[in-house]
């Protein structure tokens, strides 16, 4: 009996010993920030899409792959003599016809929609395009760096960035809203600073002239 | 007797118990500790194994703020330098060469300059120093390249920022020793009020005062591009009552009791905000100018990638769409199709010359064939009645400016906004080539090339680069 107690001793002092040391290296890891890659939702629509148009799947088309897609899938790597395994790579992507991408991947959209969403999501959806255009109305002005990844790897710019949401995977509303921005839409009217009343610390924030608030977010130049 | 034995006896047995639970005692004691110990260890090695992890993380970080900010200084000592040699030679081709380096060492520094852990808004007036002299030595080198020279104003103003640079240069230099000791992270982590230590340092790193009347240039960072005037919006401020009105007649299948007034927009343009909602629960956020009641933006979510309507019954919705928003005489321009929506670009065409500088820009879901985006402020922003010049080559001598590798489809008349605020009016040619399409801007006044646009297919729809 004692020595048991001994041995859950033992167990506990080691494992909050582990515990907090772990959770240091974590701390100061540089890899803290989630990185695994996901298809997104966009994607997986495109799947169901072509997989309907061949008529593997009656489902709608959510974005989700669910057990009736991954059987849809299944039948379909069967049939065109896949390996049937239910997941979608690199050859049962190009036996939809859905690799036929070109090499030019839109990166500053990409990172557009990710600062988007890591910012803004829950944001109105127009609430969302003020912040990419914020972002593309600093590039245009002096006063800020002249890339996109300038402006939002700037040092200090914005929290979302600091604590490594930037690389959380955007959703269809975030690019979408990006792609809106890049078209030329800018519900701010060339606003260079947003904020968050409720959570704002800043002095200086609030001596900008405010332009328009939408949603939680004030538009200021 | 034997009870006396007894006793004894059993007082041996209690000393014997005794003795038994002090050592068993020690034994736990020594195991406690020894665990104790053990486990102490194994957090002290573990904590200075992350410890020194950070301290790495941290030497790698101020390499990289050493790095741009030894990159600032050399950037900066070379600007100057050169001006010096622009002010110094005799205006030509070697001026030229040295306003072109000037521009580049200028804009490296406005990167080594945002690349640091500044405080955002702690030196936004050194960054735009900076910024417009790269713009504008740039736009000095383009003049050149056109066989123009220097005017007497543009050495006046090129003499002015040696000076500012002077003093630029003699800040940076008098701060570097300071920094180059490697204190870039710590000071930039110590925070008095809302800027860090490391950019209340950076503050004194000033350029002088340059007379900024003479600053004006057409260049992309210059004031006259950002602060562009609005020519086509009437002089009337109209009431909230003319604006709802004007919604209703827009948007007839949204219930009156579904225009929610949200507020006002005070920027370049003046705004009411409303939010409409539609019998399908879906949400518009639409802005209508206080001046003239125009639609000028809006915007809504959709989601879904379906396409029931085909891209020519798109293009006839966005200019119906466009002419009820009170807008007419536009022509489809442009089209693209991202994820079922269809980007429209409509511009005002006159004496068969596209303006392009006007375009309004609508986006219609495919699904449903509703509107779901409007954008006119460039619209509003430019249209004006212009006195276009006539076209002094044919459109025969445009194409032959075209080199013949490409395949040539289709030549128009065309205003074009160009680099530097300018509307140049051109001879538009669309060609292809190797499968890809380009379009080809032959000025119509000099005959030379002004611009080339390439079609790029993205996984998110075309650009054009």
């Amino acid at each position: 009996m004692k020595k048991r107690k001994i041995f859950l001793i033992i167990c506990l002092v080691f494992a909050v010993c582990y515990g907090s040391a772990f959770s240091l290296l974590q701390v100061f890891s540089p890899t803290n920030a989630e990185s695994v890659y996901v298809a997104t939702s966009s994607e997986n629509k495109q799947i169901q899409q072509k997989l309907k148009d061949l008529g593997y799947y009656y489902g709608s088309i959510d974005g989700i792959l669910g057990s009736q897609s991954v059987t849809a899938i299944k039948n379909f790597q069967r049939d065109y003599g896949l390996v049937v395994d239910g997941i979608v790579g690199p050859n049962t992507l190009k036996a939809l016809g859905l690799n036929n991408s070109s090499s030019y991947s839109s990166s500053d959209l990409y990172l557009l929609a990710k600062c988007v969403h890591a910012e803004a999501r829950g944001e109105p959806y127009v609430g969302q395009v003020a912040v990419a255009a914020v972002i593309l109305n600093r590039v245009k002005s002096p006063e800020f760096p002249n890339t996109i990844a300038g402006v939002i790897y700037q040092p200090w710019a914005f929290t979302a960035v600091n604590d490594g949401q930037i690389n959380l995977e955007p959703n269809d509303t975030a690019y979408s809203a990006a792609k809106d921005a890049l078209n030329g839409w800018d519900p701010s009217y060339g606003c260079l600073y947003y904020y968050n009343p409720a959570t704002a610390t800043s002095e200086w924030i609030w001596s900008r002239q405010t332009v328009v608030t939408i949603g939680n977010h004030v538009f200021a130049i | 007797m034997d009870n006396f034995k007894n006793v004894e006896i059993k007082n041996d047995n209690n000393e014997i118990a005794k003795t038994k639970s002090l050592k068993n005692k020690n034994t736990r004691l020594m195991i406690l500790a020894l665990v104790l110990g053990v486990a102490l260890v194994a957090f002290v090695v573990l904590y200075s194994i992350s410890m020194s992890k950070q301290t790495e993380l941290k030497i790698d970080l101020e390499n990289i703020y050493q790095k741009n900010f030894n990159e600032l200084v050399d950037n900066v000592n070379n600007s100057e330098i050169k001006l010096s040699k622009v002010l110094a030679s005799d205006y030509n081709s070697y001026a030229k060469k040295m306003l072109n380096e000037i521009s580049k060492n200028t804009s490296m520094a406005s990167n080594n300059l945002s690349s640091l852990p500044v405080s955002i808004n702690g030196i936004d007036e050194t960054i735009k120093f900076i910024n417009q002299v790269s713009g504008y030595t740039q736009s000095l080198a383009n003049k050149m390249e056109k066989g123009e020279s220097l005017s007497n104003e543009d050495i006046k103003t090129l003499t002015e920022l040696k000076y500012a640079f002077d003093d630029l240069k003699n800040n940076i230099n008098k701060l570097s020793k300071d920094i180059y000791s490697g204190n870039i992270y710590s000071e930039s982590n110590k925070l008095d009020g809302d800027y860090n230590n490391f950019t209340i340092k950076l503050q004194n790193v000033k350029a002088g005062d340059v007379d900024y009347p003479t600053m004006i240039y057409d260049g992309p960072f210059s004031d006259s591009t950002l602060n562009k005037e609005i020519k086509n919006m009437s002089k009337t401020v109209v009431s909230k009552e003319i604006v709802l009105e004007k919604l209703q007649n827009i948007f007839k299948n949204v219930a009156s009791s579904n225009f929610e007034f949200l507020g006002e927009t005070n920027g370049k343009f003046k705004t009411y905000d409303y939010e409409l909602l539609t019998s399908d629960n879906n949400s518009i956020y639409v802005q209508v100018t206080q001046n003239g009641a125009e639609l000028l933006t809006m915007s809504c979510a959709d989601g879904n990638n379906q396409e029931n309507y085909t891209i020519d019954e798109a293009k006839e919705i966005a200019k119906n769409f466009t002419k009820l928003a009170g807008v007419d005489m536009m022509e489809c321009v442009w089209s693209d199709i991202v994820s079922g929506d269809a980007y429209i670009n409509l511009a005002p065409v006159k004496d068969n010359i596209i303006l392009y500088p006007d375009l309004i820009k609508v986006k219609v879901d495919l699904n449903t064939g509703n509107v779901v985006g409007y954008e006119a402020s460039s619209y509003f922003t430019n249209h004006t009645t212009r006195q276009l010049e006539k076209a002094q080559i044919s459109k025969e001598v445009a194409e032959s400016k075209v080199p013949k590798m490409y395949q040539r489809k289709e030549t128009r008349l065309v205003l074009a906004p160009l680099d530097y605020n300018r509307e140049v009016l051109c001879y538009e040619t669309t060609c292809t080539k190797d499968g890809d399409t380009y379009y080809i801007y032959v000025n119509a006044i000099s005959g030379l090339v002004e611009n080339i646009l390439k079609t790029v297919e993205t996984d998110n729809g075309n650009l054009l680069l």
